[in-house]
């Protein structure tokens, strides 16, 4: 069945035939050859039901399906201009298309106006790009320019699969453009490198381009010397003698240079495409995930879980939080091409720590907080005589005991 | 609940430390009142998306970040004070960005939706049988 575009928010009918309409995909099936057999000729034409702005049916006739499908002879192109006509058989299973601009009243007209700006884009199939490429093969540019005019072709898009037919003879279907697959038969982008880069950079965030580079590009190499059946460990990308391997099997060599990846832009854009991006890094420690630690989780979440679920229950979490007098925003704003620059005082990062310790209660939210700065103490030499004057972080046990007394105060002032 | 911070008291100690807090009597009174009982529950090591405090400091420290570059503030930590007390006075400048974040915080509402977030990690590690993911937004 051939397919119709047409507008939003419209339906189709078929005057005196049969017709399956869907228009929530925008799509009409056109009936089969018995269904018109019953039709009179020159009663077949469409018709458009259109929603106003007012929510009325608009009906309006548009166009008999003659002058949807213009006559394919005799025809003239200023830039033809053609002496004589060239009649063409087009071959089986090409179908005439109609118009793919349907005169309609719409709200939404402008989004389906096929402007120069706003082209929507078709793709081709098989049979049609083999009836141009065979009307070439027969009459050359002006043969498959007719049948360009009658499948509907921009003359520009003809010319482009003509040439590549030329080019590759008996390879007209460009899989590059087939939906839902990006990777061309010829590319370098293998199926199995996303998959892996996924696998590294989830084990390891901080991979840079050239690293996930040398590794691609070691595992294809490693796919290649296994084809070929060469020994080589399944888990050898990252210490895998690449230089030692090229030189050993030198038509391997040959073929690696065709498929490698040269450039870390090609890695940025595949990872672009798996929607990845840069980020600050989260450090895990090793032990975040030790069997004592997931244990010690375990029990704790069941306890957390168990308990917040008890109304009669009132939680205090507790935890401290350092402040640093060279803390500033990690992210500023700047002109392309230059830093973001942030002005701090002459200290070093971690000096002068601050500590503030805040108890929190799920229901009521921040219950208690303190800080608690350096303070200026006197250091004292190992002969006994007083040292310089340095400032020593203050939070320990004593001030712990300070700020449980003081929450304890807050919890319970009126005893 | 607290962590196993060293400042902290043990496990063992923590009966002894209570009963030495000032104001041990103002809860023990209270508790003994209502029939209720106190519990110190010890934080899993490295999981700082199962405490809710976790939370609250993150806020807390944007707090204490936008103040800090306030046109009126900024200066002011990095002004050219009197030799001998630059420092000092460049702590108390942190002190008072800090108090005024700790001010802020206590006259917000709740982060109810830092609760949900923490009860979806603790019914993450429950399924996982203890294991943290660290690639998951806190």
């Amino acid at each position: 069945m051939a397919k119709f575009s047409i507008a939003s928010n419209s339906t189709v009918a078929l005057r005196g035939g049969k017709m399956q309409v869907d228009s929530t995909e925008r799509e009409i099936l056109q009936p089969n050859s018995n269904d018109l057999a019953d039709i009179p000729e020159g009663q077949l034409y469409f018709e458009a039901v259109n929603e106003s702005a007012f929510g009325f049916p608009e009906q309006q006739r548009i166009e008999t399906f003659d002058e949807l499908v213009p006559p394919l002879i005799p025809f003239t192109d200023d830039r033809l201009n053609p002496k004589e006509v060239i009649p063409i058989a087009l071959p089986p299973g090409v179908e005439l298309k109609p118009k793919t601009t349907v005169k309609y009243h719409s709200r939404n007209e402008s989004a389906f106006e096929q402007s120069s700006h706003k082209r929507m884009s078709r793709s081709y199939e098989e049979v049609e790009i083999n009836a141009l490429v065979r009307a070439d093969a027969e009459g050359g540019r002006k043969a498959y320019l007719l049948v360009t005019r009658a499948l509907q072709i921009p003359v520009n898009t003809a010319d482009h699969i003509v040439a590549r037919a030329r080019r590759n003879p008996g390879k007209v279907h460009d899989h590059g453009h087939d939906i839902g697959s990006h990777v061309d038969h010829n590319s370098k982008h293998d199926h199995w490198a996303d998959e892996l880069m996924i696998q590294w950079l989830h084990m390891n965030a901080g991979l840079s381009l050239p690293q996930l580079l040398h590794y691609l590009n070691n595992e294809k190499l490693r796919r290649l010397l296994k084809e070929e059946g060469v020994e080589v460990s399944d888990n050898d990308v990252t210490s895998l003698d690449a230089k030692s391997y090229l030189d050993a099997y030198p038509s391997i060599k040959e073929k690696f240079d065709a498929v490698r990846i040269k450039s870390t832009t090609t890695i940025e854009r595949w990872l672009q495409d798996m929607a990845y991006t840069r980020k600050h890094v989260v450090a895990e420690k090793t032990t975040v995930n030790s069997e004592s630690s997931m244990a010690a989780r375990l029990q704790y979440a069941k306890a957390i879980k168990q308990g917040l679920l008890d109304p009669s229950n009132f939680w205090v979490f507790f935890d401290e939080v350092p402040f640093y007098m060279t803390m500033y925003r990690t992210y500023g704003y700047a002109p392309k091409g230059q830093r973001a620059v942030v002005k701090i005082p002459p200290t070093s990062t971690m000096s002068f720590r601050t500590q503030v310790p805040m108890a929190v209660n799920p229901q009521i939210g921040y219950v208690f907080g303190d800080s608690f700065p350096p303070e200026r103490k006197t250091s004292i030499r190992k002969n006994g005589t007083q040292g310089k004057e340095v400032f020593l972080p203050t939070w320990g046990k004593q001030q712990f005991s300070y700020f449980m007394d003081s929450l304890l105060d807050t919890l319970f002032p009126c005893n | 609940m607290i962590d196993g911070a060293p400042e902290h008291p043990a496990k063992k100690n923590t009966d002894e430390f209570l009963r030495t807090l000032k104001n041990y009597k103002k809860l023990s009174d209270y508790l003994s009142q209502h029939n209720g009982e106190l519990r110190i529950l010890r934080a899993a090591p490295n999981s700082p998306q199962l405490n809710l405090c976790e939370y609250y400091n993150r806020t807390l420290r944007s707090y204490a970040n936008e103040k800090r570059h306030e046109r009126d503030v900024d200066p002011n930590l990095l002004n050219d004070f009197k030799r001998g007390s630059k420092i000092s006075s460049r702590i108390d400048v942190l002190k008072d960005i800090i108090q005024e974040s700790l001010a802020k915080s206590q006259s917000s509402h709740p982060q109810t939706n830092s609760v949900r977030t923490m009860m979806t990690f603790v019914d993450k590690v429950i399924a996982a049988k203890g294991y943290l993911d660290m690639h998951e937004p806190m």
